[in-house]
């Protein structure tokens, strides 16, 4: 299987972008969380779509960590959450 | 749309291969479950795993009962470092897919190999390239990393039948069938909850080539691709689709797979199962192998080196982690036995110890965060210590198992100990306290079957004294075996014994 080279944040409307790392089981989604949310603006908002609960502890760890606002971490579905961070 | 990226194939090319699981103890976050193929290593290796954990892990290693080195307190920014040095190393990591909600992303953990195989004078089969060739097909197969959940497997070729073949998702041991010798296997135990509860696997009822081996289990390992429950993570180990087709489907289902029937065997377990190679062993080439002891698999960097030091001058430079979080020095010369025993001793590891030593197993529910101290490794210690010098040179060649886990996930594997303890957390004098249930009566092979709780949340001095109690009379009625003791005694009366007669 190729590598994959790039994920991609899209930008779903001013100010707020969506990182979807379903599939990935740690440590991945919280290293791809922690480029991301040196990627995105100060002031803007990523939503990041997990299906491996223990991200739900260690991205918002890493989010704290590097000062930035943790909103919400909350269920989606029967198998996904959405951890929404703001940028500091 | 505007999207930004990030770069990502620095790690894709891992993640086949490569994860952390969760730990909630200790103030661990994460640990790192290196797979050792065959338990074998080299002091190289155990320098540089001593290296990644004085850099990552606090200094700390234990060795599992998978034949794996567990890390702890690693931190998923430094994965990238760690994973890299690894793969450079030649080793890969459990993939922990258990942290996904679904039935999905399971994979072949570390194949449980006879840590003695292709020394050991009574072994029926070397099984040694057997064992190369399942970990070089499952490790990082890209079509194996999706198993409804994850597959448990064993082989061994010796005697003692030391890698537990009935509690593995699919367990090999060699057999003689007919003046050939080949493997007979054993499908669908489990010990954790998941459903349909704990289960000692059941005979497959075939007979098994030795040039055959790797088909089968690829075989199997298809069958559970296939056929495993994918819509209920509760239900989604091998053991409830063997429970629900039950065995004569199984083996149907299993035979078309591999594209041809196998002869049929009238099997049951290994009649010695899961015993440890306790001691020193002539091999086959006229060397000898050591086992060490290690209660609870629990190491450090440090002594991790020393070990290094000592394989490098007396033994090949190789070590082999056992199934009983043990370590086996091989390839010593009859002049270096002496001075090696003499170098374990001094750096704390002494090969000479107890049997019962040798034999007791303890999880990491520190590390998980399931228990309190003592914790069950902690317990695991403080109970060796205690009985060695209460009954001294008695003790010695006494076969005791004693497993203790901190949750009914049963990774310290209590439900098959002659005595197994198990963690519960109890409200004493309105504080939370580590407690736990003692159970007797469990074994593997011609004593196979699953402990039983004789009485519930004893403190840890109760434990102790009551297992003290078991031991001496176990001792005065002069058993050598501790099994053979429990079978000569109705459930009723070893309470009474446990209890120190107050009951």
């Amino acid at each position: 299987m190729q590598p994959i080279e790039k994920i991609s944040i899209k930008r779903v409307e001013e100010g707020k972008y969506s990182l979807d790392l379903r599939g990935f089981t740690c440590p991945y989604p919280e290293i791809f969380a922690r480029r991301a949310l040196d990627v995105v603006a100060p002031g803007n908002t990523l939503v990041i779509t997990i299906d491996n609960a223990p991200s739900c502890e260690t991205i918002p760890a890493a989010a704290e960590e590097l000062r930035h606002r943790v909103i919400e971490v909350k269920k989606i579905g029967e198998t996904d959450w959405n951890i929404v961070i703001q940028k500091q | 749309m505007e999207v930004l990226e990030i770069n990502a194939a620095d790690l894709t090319r891992f993640t086949d291969r490569f994860s952390l699981g969760r730990d909630r103890g200790l103030s661990s976050r994460q640990f790192l479950r290196i797979k050792v193929p065959s338990g074998i290593l080299s002091s190289e290796h155990l320098r540089a795993f001593a290296q990644l954990s004085d850099k990552f892990g606090g200094g700390y290693v234990e060795l599992t009962d998978r034949q794996d080195i567990q890390l702890h307190w690693i931190k998923g920014k430094d994965a990238p470092e760690i994973f890299s040095r690894l793969d450079q190393l030649g080793f890969s990591t459990d993939k922990c897919g258990q942290g996904f909600p679904g039935a999905r992303y399971g994979d072949v953990r570390n194949v449980v190999v006879c840590p003695v195989s292709g020394l050991n004078k009574e072994e029926l089969i070397d099984v040694s390239p057997i064992a190369r060739r399942i970990n070089d097909f499952f490790i990082g197969n890209p079509d194996y990393l999706d198993l409804p959940r994850k597959f448990k497997i064993s082989i061994t070729g010796c005697e003692l039948a030391c890698t537990r073949p009935e509690m593995q998702d699919l367990g090999l041991f060699a057999i003689k069938h007919e003046g050939r010798v080949g493997f007979a296997a054993i499908v669908g135990g489990s010990l954790g909850p998941s459903l349909p509860g704990p289960r000692l696997g059941k005979p497959l009822g075939v007979f098994i080539e030795p040039e055959d081996a790797f088909e089968v289990i690829r075989a199997m390992v298809d069958l559970f691709r296939e056929h495993g429950n994918r819509e209920n993570k509760m239900r989604a180990r091998f053991k409830w689709l063997v429970e629900m087709w039950g065995l004569e489907k199984l083996r149907d289902e299993f035979e078309l797979r591999l594209g041809r029937k196998l002869d049929r065997l009238e099997h049951g377990y290994p009649e010695v199962s899961g015993e440890e190679h306790v001691g020193i062993h002539e091999q086959k080439d006229g060397k000898s192998y050591i086992c060490v002891p290690v209660i609870g698999g629990v190491l450090s960097s440090e002594k991790f080196r020393a070990i290094a030091d000592i394989a490098d001058e007396f033994a090949k430079g190789e070590i082999r982690i056992t199934p009983y979080q043990n370590f086996i020095l091989p390839h010593v010369g009859g002049d270096g036995l002496n001075a090696v025993l003499r170098r374990l001793s001094e750096i704390g590891l002494p090969a000479e110890g107890t049997v019962l030593r040798h034999l007791i197993v303890g999880c990491a529910a520190d590390f998980c965060g399931k228990s309190m101290e003592p914790h069950p490794k902690q317990l695991a210690g403080r109970m060796v210590r205690h009985l060695e010098s209460r009954f001294g040179d008695d003790i010695k060649d006494l076969r005791l198992l004693i497993h203790l886990s901190g949750c009914v996930n049963d990774c310290g594997l209590h439900q098959i100990g002659h005595i197994g303890l198990l963690g519960i957390k109890s409200i004493i004098g309105g504080e939370v306290k580590q407690t736990y249930n003692l159970c007797i009566g469990g074994g593997l092979g011609n004593d196979s079957s699953f402990s039983q709780v004789i009485e519930r949340m004893l403190t840890p001095e109760q434990v102790i004294a009551a297992v003290e109690n078991l031991v001496r009379k176990c001792l005065k009625e002069g058993f050598r075996d501790f099994g053979q003791f429990l079978r000569a005694h109705n459930l009723e009366s070893l309470k009474r014994i446990a209890s120190g007669g107050l009951r």
